[in-house]
């Protein structure tokens, strides 16, 4: 499919790297305006004690959607544009190991956002329990309402994006790097977001279980966060689990955002490098260490509480080290007050004072106090905004020349960055002051002291948005009449520098290669190599089966028919996408260190299964956890028979065998092995479904429901999760069934098999922790 | 400082005081450090561009050594040591109320507002009245969704979760009227999810209590 470069078409099918970091950029700029409205709204009716401009219930709403929005659809968005953009040009890459996915992820995190805006549109309006969805509140009996279900449905839309998007950068940064690149010789900012997408990695499902209950709760009466054994502090566990490192995720991008700026305008390298790194690695490992500082008051265990308080105080010792790294660097320096330069020097600034209120709330002690007061919010926006914000951009400056050719207008960028400073420490450094008043409440009395304080942080609001508005108007000035930036304006060493602006859409004429001596050349592709590379560039199903999912979650709110629709096109599209031949090609050489002998496929498997590792352990340990905390629990055997579990046990792991012998026939080129044993899988996996789905109807028949106790809702709930997976690799197998008989599959081609094999196996593994949890124990 | 409301609201205070002092110490002199390399290195017309300046097309030398990192983590670790310990000693009292024969009030969050239930069974809603001097536990858990239970003067406040009762203490020096708010959103009603403490006179409340 070829399509004109400036048509629509064009945005709506493209898998080309830079143009769906435009989108992305395009996409997160428009959620910033819709959470920026919704904070000036809410500033303007905290403006003076007693103001009507925004009731409780609205208020409630736009405190829950500027949170959410700004988070997880503007400030990590805005860095996955830049990353999109940047990081297959920075290792020397034509384009993200799995382009169409990656525009899957693109579309999947569009729709999510609209369905949790979308709520705004219903009756009883959209989500409103804050960002951090707190159980019970959150239950169909406290918000009933229809906007509560979509925010879920568009955070499970995030999550499956977020995903995709790890998988992609995972394999595309182990995988695809030029030769010579070394992982030491990586830009700072594409060793950012490898570590940040590690860290997504392992904390989205976290949050992604946390949903899947939640729905389950609210659309089939699960019990899990109605009931006291599960609950608050069910939720707390996992949304924190994913909430704490979600912070980092946020954060890191940011700081590396700067840590790439600094050493070009200052001309002297980054000091500490591989120390900065090294600190950055520590810190990403630790955000998993430190959630249960959001529950210091919630009665947890003191053991556990002081090694929580430990880790958190000792985690600014990696972001302390890094920030010093930034100073160091300017020693010796000629430093260029640049726009992107101003912006990273502010971001420096503005992270050490967020810094430092971030290590008065790891004390337990003064947690009990601090806790859900104002203070909370001037440390939280002074690190998200003033330090991840501020330094995205300075990124988005310092790129923009590369990514449209044409530079900015300095002195407006510069009255940004003055008027952006003083809107930003007029809007939050009051609030350090307002430390006795609540978070999240519509108004307030007079009387308290409150009321400077706030009348302070609104002015501050208005100045703020202004700031945003010049930069809107430089952006805009420059698309039109701006001076064309030429291929490196600012004199910077790495990649992107070398190629035009904007770069031709292979980025390179030839392969970049890095020399022992640190030397990048792109080397012209020897003509004797054979034919020039054709790869793809647009796909449409990305976009339907991200529209498929859309309409299906519609339909959970608008009725069957809208969710068969859903249902149709998502199904239709998926099979569109696996006929479709689209070609991504992987270089022929590279560094790959550690992954040299692990081919694409199956390393993007991997990663999918470690994901897929922490979903599991929170759905098993949220059913551990409402175990312990149950009174009593029914004895082995009594509602669920181990016979029938046992046998269900063994046709499982038979059809793990069958599909290793699949493999194996695949390897060997015995088509006769290959298909015998891709047959028998399906039918092994098929029986399995089929036992347990009779299980599901006999319960049923003897009045046990969803919401018959805990331990039928973890029984349903966990098992059901793993029969979707065995259903979602029967849907492969059929795909692989189709391709073995076509004799697709051959001694050279069985990357898919053998990545199917992969995630086969685990689901079995997975089912041998469920078999004794449920029926033995 | 004027004297305190209770004991713990005093450990409270010089605990964010001592945490103030050192945060806005640190944060001034790494502050004061970048602006003054800023203003030092800035550039000059005329000057010359640092020999190891980043050149396009070649990756930069390693700059810093493990050295500096780890005088680097030094001053870092040593700042929050000598916090931590400050801390460990107020979560210590906060946690363990002082003596026997304290009066102990059951708090029930719900939405929206606070029931006090006494020892004698005696039930209000959203005003609690305590004797001066006395050594007060409030077990505070919740009737429907998370809330928290805040004493503003006081500068103490626990979670108010379903299912569990978390206990916190003060004895109160004065009396008076203070303010008991709720600290975490809890439905459309959580802005006026307020409430009264009133510290009598211990014969004051005596009367009060048995009448």
């Amino acid at each position: 499919m070829e399509i004109p470069l400036n048509s629509v078409r064009r945005w709506l099918f493209t898998t080309n790297h830079k143009d769906v970091g435009i989108l992305y950029f395009i996409t997160s700029l428009y959620f910033l305006v819709v959470g920026g409205a919704l904070a000036v709204l809410m500033r303007l009716q905290l403006m003076a004690p007693g103001l009507n401009i925004l009731q409780s219930a609205p208020f409630n709403q736009a405190v829950t959607v500027h949170g959410l929005v700004m988070v997880l659809w503007f400030l990590s968005p805005l860095a996955f544009a830049f990353a999109n953009y940047f990081v297959p040009l920075q290792i020397g890459a034509r384009d993200l190991a799995f382009p169409r996915l990656n525009a899957m992820s693109y579309w999947f995190y569009l729709f999510g956002g609209l369905l949790a805006a979308i709520g705004f549109f219903t009756p009883g309006g959209a989500i409103d329990t804050g960002w951090t969805v707190y159980a019970p509140l959150n239950t169909a009996k406290y918000s009933p309402q229809l906007g509560v279900t979509l925010g879920g449905a568009g955070l499970l839309m995030l999550i499956a994006s977020v995903t995709m998007s790890t998988v992609n950068f995972l394999v595309t940064i182990f995988r695809s790097r030029a030769p010579g690149m070394t992982l030491w010789r990586m830009p700072i900012y594409t060793w950012g977001i490898l570590l940040t997408v590690f860290m997504m990695l392992f904390a989205f499902p976290s949050v992604a279980a946390g949903v899947i209950m939640l729905a389950a709760d609210r659309l089939l009466g699960t019990l899990y966060f109605s009931s006291v054994e599960g609950g608050a502090i069910l939720w707390d566990h996992l949304f924190w689990f994913f909430g704490h490192p979600e912070v980092y995720i946020v954060l890191v991008p940011g700081l590396v955002a700067i840590a790439e700026v600094l050493p070009v305008f200052a001309r002297k390298p980054l000091y500490g490098k591989k120390i900065l790194i090294t600190a950055l690695i520590i810190g990403s490992i630790m955000s998993f260490m430190v959630w249960a500082h959001h529950m210091f008051v919630t009665g947890i265990d003191p053991g556990f509480r002081k090694f929580m308080t430990i880790t958190t105080e000792t985690i600014s010792i990696p972001f302390g080290v890094a920030t010093l790294a930034f100073i160091l660097t300017l020693v010796g320096a000629s430093i260029r007050f640049t726009t992107p330069m101003l912006f990273a020097l502010g971001g420096v600034a503005l992270f050490i004072i967020g810094g430092i209120t971030g290590v008065f709330n790891s004390s337990v002690a003064l947690d009990y106090y601090l806790r859900g007061t104002y203070w909370i919010v001037a440390h939280f926006h002074y690190t998200l905004v003033g330090g991840a914000t501020t330094g995205l951009i300075a990124a988005l400056y310092y790129w923009w020349p590369k990514m449209t050719g044409r530079m900015f207008n300095e002195k407006l960028g510069k009255l940004h960055f003055i008027v952006y400073m003083i809107g930003f420490n007029l809007l939050y450094f009051p609030m350090h002051f307002l430390i006795d008043m609540p978070r999240r409440v519509f108004t307030y009395p007079a009387g308290m002291g409150w009321e400077l304080p706030n009348m302070l942080a609104t002015m501050g609001t208005i100045v703020f948005a202004l700031s945003w508005l010049i930069l809107f108007i430089n952006l805009y000035q420059s698309l039109r009449k701006g001076e064309p930036a030429g291929n490196n304006p600012w004199g910077a060493w790495s990649l992107e520098w070398l190629v035009p602006s904007p770069p031709p859409r292979h980025n390179y004429d030839g392969q970049p290669v890095v020399k022992a001596d640190g030397t990048i050349t792109i080397q012209p592709i020897p003509a004797n190599g054979g034919h020039h590379i054709h790869e793809t560039h647009y796909s449409k199903w990305p976009l339907f089966i991200s529209l498929g999912m859309f309409v299906t979650f519609l339909g959970v709110g608008l009725g069957l028919p809208v969710l068969l629709l859903g249902a149709l096109i998502l199904i239709g599209s998926i099979v569109g996408w696996a006929k479709e031949k689209f070609i991504a090609v992987e270089p022929a050489e590279g560094e790959r260190w550690p992954f040299a002998n692990v081919e694409r496929v199956r390393l993007g498997v991997w990663t999918l299964l470690f994901g897929e590792v922490v979903l599991f352990g929170a759905l098993i340990g949220s059913y551990i956890f409402v175990r312990i905390n149950s009174a009593t629990w029914p004895a082995p055997g009594e509602f669920l028979n181990p016979m029938e579990g046992a046998i269900n046990t063994f046709i499982l792991v038979t059809s793990s065998l069958t599909a290793i012998l699949a493999l194996a026939g695949a390897k060997s080129g015995n088509q006769g092995l290959l298909r015998g044993g891709l047959i028998a899988t399906f039918i092994l996996g098929f029986i399995f479904l089929f036992n347990k789905g009779r299980e599901w109807s006999e319960l049923f028949s003897h009045g046990i429901t969803f919401s018959s106790g805990l331990p039928a809702t973890t029984y349903y709930i966990t098992t059901g999760a793993h029969g979707m997976h065995v259903a979602a690799g029967l849907a492969v197998l059929i795909y692989l069934i189709i391709h073995a008989f076509k004799g697709r599959i051959t001694k050279e081609n069985h990357a898919g098999l053998e990545g199917f094999d992969l995630y086969w196996h685990f689901v079995d593994i997975v089912w041998l922790f469920l078999f004794p949890l449920f029926y033995l124990i | 400082m004027t004297t305190a409301l209770s004991p713990v609201t005093a450990q409270w205070q010089e605990l964010f005081t001592l945490y103030l002092t050192i945060g806005t110490a640190v944060g001034s002199i790494v502050i004061a450090l970048l602006i003054y390399n800023i203003i030092r290195y800035r550039h000059k017309p005329g000057s010359p561009e640092p020999a190891d300046a980043p050149t396009p097309g070649k990756v930069p030398a390693d700059r810093g050594t493990i050295g500096a990192a780890l005088i680097l983590t030094l001053i870092v670790t040593g700042i929050l040591f000598t916090i931590t310990l400050g801390t460990m000693e107020t979560v210590d009292l906060i946690e363990k109320p002082p003596e026997k024969g304290t009066m102990v009030i059951k708090v029930h969050g719900f939405q929206w507002g606070w029931k006090f239930i006494y020892p004698n069974g005696l039930e209000t809603v959203n005003e609690v009245r305590v004797p001066r001097d006395e050594v007060i536990i409030f077990a505070v858990t919740s009737d429907d969704v998370f809330h928290k239970f805040q004493l503003i003067e006081f500068k103490i406040g626990v979670d108010a979760i379903p299912g569990k009762v978390i206990w916190i203490w003060i004895k109160p020096a004065d009396t008076g009227e203070y303010t008991i708010q709720c600290f975490e959103l809890c439905g459309v009603g959580h802005a006026f999810m307020t409430g009264r403490l009133i510290v009598m006179e211990p014969s004051e409340f005596e009367s009060w209590y048995k009448g």
